[in-house]
């Protein structure tokens, strides 16, 4: 095994590992645009990788199967302040990526683990690795594969909607994947829900909700059957929560949501409070 | 070119960025987020390429508020198309509310003139300048993204933070025994820590040790960090002191150790 440009790392169950070559790039870009769309294409590879003074194409594993890349793996140096004067080198873990069709085979691991046992990772002398994680991932993977555990942040985040443009995009998403799914078409079939999303310091978001999809509808704001008031930090949180439900009971009961509408309606809207959830979050 | 953007009856305007201000602005990124730990140290380089750079920042939106009085930078930030404030940086020079103020109004009004559907802004938990200021301005305070840490090297963390406070270490003469019972692949199972009158060596443990500490991977990682106080973890029995009676020395060992600071991460540092 070696870990030169280009060479097998690992050959594991018809996946070949091994470290990024120049002409995988085309396939690296596709895979991390599928895997994070609408937040990575390929001008942010370019200058995340490419265009990065400290970009080591020997710190980047792909998986390959058939020719295809079907996971890729990257590691950026930086030197790290850990403590007063202390600046350590460290791994930033950056874009871990496995194609949906290839996903619950162990890739995500052997990915993670395959760069701390190469030659070129033993070479940058890195005291530390760090990585700001997918939170659905962080158990099932980076926690038992690679023991991260959280740092202490005294970071905090501010944020303010100007308008729902981003939510279009989301909403042929949503639509899209209506149309395809046959059990999803006859459990909203007869359904019509008007939902007005009122957010604190955000233009009103009003929601028509049928059984062919998702659209933007002004006139909902005059007729909603559902008001769902909440702050943005709130609804933010609940889209990152697993158990929905905990989530919504426990934003209501601290008066951090308000929901107003019929208790019929209610059930509607939790029942499909997933086709919020996608488009929200 | 410069380019003088607002004119204002205070001591400060704003004006875009210049090649050579880089820096200017590296100072007042140290005075703002200098007492934090957990971000990436910046070299001019660097910044360039994390802010400058970046696809959606032009030099046209990065804003620099500049003191009249003696034309020095006093704060920043960086702003992109996204909607993303990549970094916002307030000097300890001049009236820090009155500046956080210009730069966040600045930014909010170049990102509506440019289309963007949100803003997003990191900043330190503590920092009530920019609290009271996003408050005003109609933002939401959110949960970022988390950190996640994994040591790739005991040895060189342990070595690196021992040889910084190495006063403290005075008058200590130890061979101290690390033991993981759950050591990855990429880290060593069992090593050993010579201290010796403030001075400390990584060595092979050889003979008996004056302390062994056996430990698991993330209770060690956890200490160090500061996630989890030693004494807790000797308690709860995550860590086994052997002599036991020489627990006062691990804990006195620990207290050295730990890596103080919490970490602050600039947006520009997520990627």
């Amino acid at each position: 095994m070696d870990d030169k440009q280009g060479i097998c790392l690992k050959q594991d169950s018809g996946y070949l590992f091994r470290v990024l070559k120049n002409e995988d790039e085309d396939g690296v870009k596709a895979l991390i645009k599928s895997v994070f769309s609408g937040f990575l294409d390929g001008d942010y590879w370019e200058w995340k990788y490419k265009r990065n003074p400290d970009f080591d194409s020997s710190l980047v594993v792909v998986a390959e199967r058939n020719g295809e890349i079907v996971g890729c793996n990257h590691w950026l140096v930086r030197d790290l302040k850990l403590s007063g004067d202390l600046a350590v080198k460290a791994v930033l873990g950056a874009d871990v990526a496995v194609d949906s069709r290839h996903r619950r085979r162990g890739l995500g691991k052997s990915l993670l683990l395959l760069l701390r046992s190469s030659k070129a990772f033993k070479r940058k002398k890195a005291v530390i690795s760090y990585m700001y994680p997918n939170p659905d991932v962080i158990n099932p993977l980076y926690k038992p594969a690679a023991f991260y555990i959280a740092a202490p942040s005294l970071t905090t985040r501010y944020a303010k909607i100007l308008s729902w443009d981003k939510v279009g995009k989301r909403i042929e998403k949503v639509n899209r994947r209506i149309r395809s799914d046959r059990e999803l078409q006859v459990k909203m079939s007869g359904l019509r829900l008007n939902v007005l999303f009122q957010i604190d310091g955000a233009p009103p978001l009003p929601l028509r909700l049928a059984e062919s999809g998702l659209e933007i509808d002004e006139a909902v704001v005059a007729d909603p059957d559902v008001v769902f008031s909440v702050d943005l930090g709130t609804l933010l949180s609940l889209g990152r929560v697993k158990r929905k439900v905990f989530g919504l009971i426990r934003a209501w009961l601290s008066g951090r949501l308000q929901i107003k509408g019929s208790w019929m309606n209610l059930v509607k809207l939790y029942r499909n409070f997933w086709v919020f959830r996608e488009i929200l979050s | 070119m410069y380019a003088c953007l607002w004119l204002n009856v205070t001591e400060y305007y704003v004006r875009t960025f210049q090649d050579g201000d880089e820096e200017e602005i590296l100072r007042v990124f140290e005075e703002c987020h200098g007492k934090y730990v957990g971000y990436v140290v910046r070299t001019p380089e660097y910044w360039r390429w994390c802010c400058l750079d970046r696809p959606d920042v032009t030099a046209e939106s990065v804003f620099l508020v500049v003191s009249r009085s003696n034309e020095r930078i006093v704060g920043y930030s960086v702003v992109g198309k996204s909607g993303n404030i990549w970094e916002l940086g307030v000097g300890r020079e001049g009236d820090s509310e009155e500046i956080a103020e210009l730069l966040l109004s600045k930014a909010s009004d170049w990102l509506v003139r440019v289309g963007a559907s949100q803003i997003n802004l990191h900043a330190p938990i503590d920092d009530e300048n920019i609290r009271v200021m996003c408050e005003k301005l109609g933002f939401d305070e959110c949960r970022p993204p988390d950190v996640y840490v994994s040591v790739l090297d005991f040895q060189r963390l342990i070595l690196w933070m021992l040889q910084r406070r190495n006063d403290e270490l005075k008058s200590v003469e130890e061979v101290v025994e690390f033991r993981l019972k759950d050591a990855p692949t990429w880290v060593k199972d069992s090593f050993g820590l010579r201290i010796d009158d403030g001075s400390a060596e990584i060595v092979e443990v050889v003979g008996k040790p004056t302390i062994s500490v056996e430990t698991d991977t993330v209770t060690l990682a956890k200490m160090l960090l500061q996630k989890k106080s030693p004494l807790s973890a000797l308690v709860r029995g995550k860590v086994k002191v052997k002599p036991f009676w020489r627990f006062r020395s691990f804990l006195k060992l620990f207290s050295v150790l730990s890596l103080e600071g919490s970490w602050f991460t600039p947006l520009s540092d997520y990627g």
